[in-house]
């Protein structure tokens, strides 16, 4: 059995995710509002209780990276003055 | 053996369903429709709670878990924001100087900030405010030493700002303030900016920052010297945390950059006065450069904003997490 859930969710803010929740399953949030799940009964009921929209991992890899791309052109685009004081983004890899 | 009973002075309660957590903590019992003894244990963990009005990043904050400030910031801002535990809200009262990387240090009705730098040519900035719960004033009194990504820790009229950076170098600089002046102080042994600090003016602690490259050094303070304590287990840059007054004693340490250009980090670390123990609990979103300075205390913290990359380019965030200390029901699997 996969180890994790993937899915998209808005953090809508408060009770989104409970201090009950983080003990339940596991749960990491990434760019482009992609949330990785444990993938066990209560992660599972989680996502679905937030109209989350089930991913699969190639897919939430991919929306991640889209935004990582986006914020580097970003970064490329500063003035130099501005890079000296900044740090360019690197790749993120989802587990 | 002592029994159950002998020890607590009851017997084992036989419950249908298990009471709240909450009422069960360090009680044991039988709970018969799943045939399991159980308890409740205090445990912490990170939530997520209401969003910023105003998404940002190295930002000067301060105050309480349910009564903190987050003050300028980046994207280049002067709002400022207040957390009752639930929400924010917008501040009446806007900083008079726009700035990002600022310091803060105080309370929501005392609070303090100062430094950073601006967005044209990234000029550092030696001006402190002060809030009131309501308005920001700017009374004149400058910092000796224009800087940003300092160490803040103390109350508005007996602080300290340690570190930060003048340009990309990191400095070891301290200034106290006493409500109307900053005078320079004896330096941290090692310069650095991204830090936290916390604690008071004769008993502080700052933890992390880069020199660089990211550090996990820690060094007390005494109000006039510094002296270098255990490590974090966890070298880390513009990570945030708090401790309130009793931080030299009990401050945590929760997020920030780990290496270049790595994402931010999802640890938390607890610190009592002599060691640094690595929480079970974790942030949900690796996250750096949320509120740069100490808010709230080891057991009841927030962390606010940031950037999930470690540049100052979208996505900057808007989320809020909180950390406490939770009564969990747990089942007893081992004797």
């Amino acid at each position: 059995m996969a180890l994790f859930i993937y899915g998209t969710a808005t953090n809508y803010g408060k009770n989104f995710f409970t201090h009950q929740d983080r003990r339940n399953f596991f749960l990491r949030g990434y760019p482009a509002e992609v949330w990785v799940v444990g993938n066990n009964e209560k992660g599972a009921l989680w996502l679905a209780e937030k109209n989350g929209v089930e991913k699969t991992k190639a897919e939430a890899q991919a929306l991640v990276t889209t935004e990582v791309e986006a914020s580097q052109a970003a970064w490329d685009a500063l003035s130099a003055e501005k890079q000296e004081r900044s740090i360019r983004p690197g790749p993120i890899t989802i587990p | 053996m002592a029994t159950y009973k002998q020890i607590f002075g009851k017997k084992v309660q036989f419950l249908s369903s298990d009471p709240p957590a909450a009422i069960g903590e360090g009680q044991i019992w039988y709970n018969s429709t799943s045939n399991t003894f159980k308890t409740s244990v205090m445990a912490a963990a990170w939530a997520s709670s209401g969003a910023l009005n105003t998404g940002r990043a190295s930002t000067g904050g301060f105050g309480i878990q349910t009564a903190a400030v987050m003050a300028g910031g980046a994207p280049y801002t002067t709002a400022t924001e207040e957390y009752n535990g639930s929400i924010w809200a917008t501040s009446p009262g806007s900083l008079n100087t726009s700035r990002r990387s600022n310091g803060g240090l105080g309370i929501l009705t005392a609070g303090l900030t100062m430094g950073g730098f601006t967005d044209a040519g990234y000029v550092d900035i030696n001006s402190s405010e002060e809030y009131d719960g309501t308005t920001w004033t700017a009374p004149g009194n400058n910092l000796n030493t224009a800087r940003a990504g300092m160490a803040a820790f103390g109350t508005q009229t007996a602080g300290v700002a340690a570190g930060g950076s003048v340009g990309p170098a990191g400095k070891s600089e301290v200034e106290e303030y006493n409500g109307t002046a900053w005078s320079e102080e004896t330096n941290m042994t090692t310069a650095r900016w991204g830090s936290i600090g916390a604690g008071t003016l004769t008993a502080g602690v700052v933890f992390g920052g880069n020199t660089p490259p990211t550090t996990a050094i820690t060094e007390e303070y005494d109000g006039t010297n510094w002296t270098t304590v255990n490590s974090m287990n966890t070298a880390r840059s513009e990570l945030s945390g708090g401790g309130g007054p009793a931080g030299q004693t009990a401050a945590i340490a929760m997020g920030g950059r780990l290496t270049d250009p790595s994402p931010g980090s999802t640890a938390t670390e607890t610190y009592d006065g002599t060691s640094w123990t690595t929480s079970p609990a974790t942030l949900a979103v690796a996250t750096a450069a949320g509120m740069g300075s100490g808010v709230g205390t080891s057991t009841a913290t927030l962390f606010a904003g940031g950037k999930t990359g470690p540049s100052i380019t979208p996505p900057i965030l808007d989320t809020t997490e909180e950390y406490s200390l939770v009564a969990t029901v747990k089942t007893i699997t081992t004797s």
